[in-house]
């Protein structure tokens, strides 16, 4: 008999054993989980970075339109706050701690993650919310600036906030289907 | 993808990644090394592929990639749970005698003709086998005739 269609024959036996296991690839899962968790970290480590760089920046450009100290102090505060709420709300998702926890932790810490920018929504848009409308009122307030001006940074402000918060709100969904792909991913594992 | 979508995948052809990595390792260990190294390239590169050949040619490729280039991984890569409860190199039972014989076979050839041969013996036409390991049709034919030649000696022998 030829060699190569004997082969054949072997091969197809060989098909026929593999065809009845079942596969549960815990690495594989892992390694999903892990470059979704890591797209998570590089989003947070993006809005920390934007937030805390903000703070000088902010801090200058409100000093040259001559808003109130009061204003800049809430702002600085608000992305002081920003940047370490993200901070806490990523703790135990380092790529140190997934290595060493079971997929059952990291789907719990990803719940959790899940929850706190949840809440963080329901603060950051009213405040935001009032936050626009300070700036409008300190703006507005400005003897010094034309009326010219005043429309043009009011103009400005309002684009930099309807940007600002698409982009957020962007973001923010990202984040929440990521970490529910997540969810499942770990569901789907926890009850092979 | 989904990781669903991913999963149905794997499920679909788990039978042909497995018996391309088993050719391919000198022991069940390596054999799960290369298989969970390959579900990991293929999800990793899934996004790339853009439908110009068929999906399991694209499979073959992406296995065969990762099995011929894992000498160097290997040095680097754990030992892994497994993830087939099958152990082909220690089975007795008669089936299995005859795919260790298979294995001996396939495993005494260079590893681009172990790939020709067995992308043939999946049954594929030989522009696809050319398409996959980078040849023409015609020296795959070429090669599958002295791969045939080969063989009949180490039977003879």
């Amino acid at each position: 008999m030829d060699p190569l269609e004997q082969m054949k024959e072997q091969l197809a036996l060989l098909h026929c054993k593999l065809e009845r296991q079942e596969i549960i690839s815990d690495r594989l899962i892992r390694s999903i989980v892990h470059q979704k968790v890591q797209a998570l970290n590089r989003e947070a480590l993006i809005i920390g970075t934007v937030s805390v760089l903000s703070i000088p920046y902010c801090t200058w450009v409100f000093s040259m339109l001559g808003t109130s100290l009061w204003f800049s102090l809430v702002t600085a505060v608000f992305l002081a706050v920003a940047a370490a709420y993200t901070w806490y709300s990523h703790r135990g998702l380092d790529r140190r701690s997934l290595t060493v926890s079971s997929l059952r932790e990291v789907g719990q810490r990803i719940a959790r993650m899940k929850m706190l920018y949840a809440r963080w929504l329901c603060f950051s848009l009213p405040f935001i919310c009032f936050w626009l409308a300070w700036f409008a009122f300190e703006i507005a307030g400005q003897a010094d600036l034309s009326a010219e001006r005043r429309i043009g940074i009011l103009c400005g402000g309002a684009v930099g906030g309807i940007v600002g918060g698409i982009a957020g709100w962007m973001s923010y969904n990202r984040t929440q289907r990521l970490a529910r792909e997540i969810l499942d991913q770990v569901a789907n594992l926890e009850t092979a | 993808m989904t990781e669903q979508d991913f999963a149905q995948l794997v499920r679909e052809h788990k039978s042909t990644i497995y018996t391309v990595c088993h050719m391919f390792a000198a022991d069940q260990d390596e054999v799960n090394d290369l298989f969970q190294d390959t579900l990991v390239n293929l999800w990793r590169g899934y996004d790339s592929f853009r439908g110009q050949s068929k999906l399991s040619s694209w499979i073959y490729r992406v296995t065969l990639n990762t099995c011929i280039s894992a000498d160097r991984k290997k040095r680097r890569a754990p030992t892994v749970p497994l993830e087939m409860d099958v152990n082909l190199y220690e089975d007795t039972d008669a089936d299995s005698r005859q795919i260790q014989l298979l294995y001996r076979r396939i495993h005494r050839l260079k590893p681009f003709d172990r790939a020709i041969v067995l992308l043939w013996l999946e049954s594929l036409p030989y522009d696809e086998i050319g398409a996959i390991v980078g040849i023409s049709a015609k020296n795959v034919s070429v090669r599958l005739v002295r791969i045939r030649e080969e063989l009949k000696r180490m039977t003879d022998e």
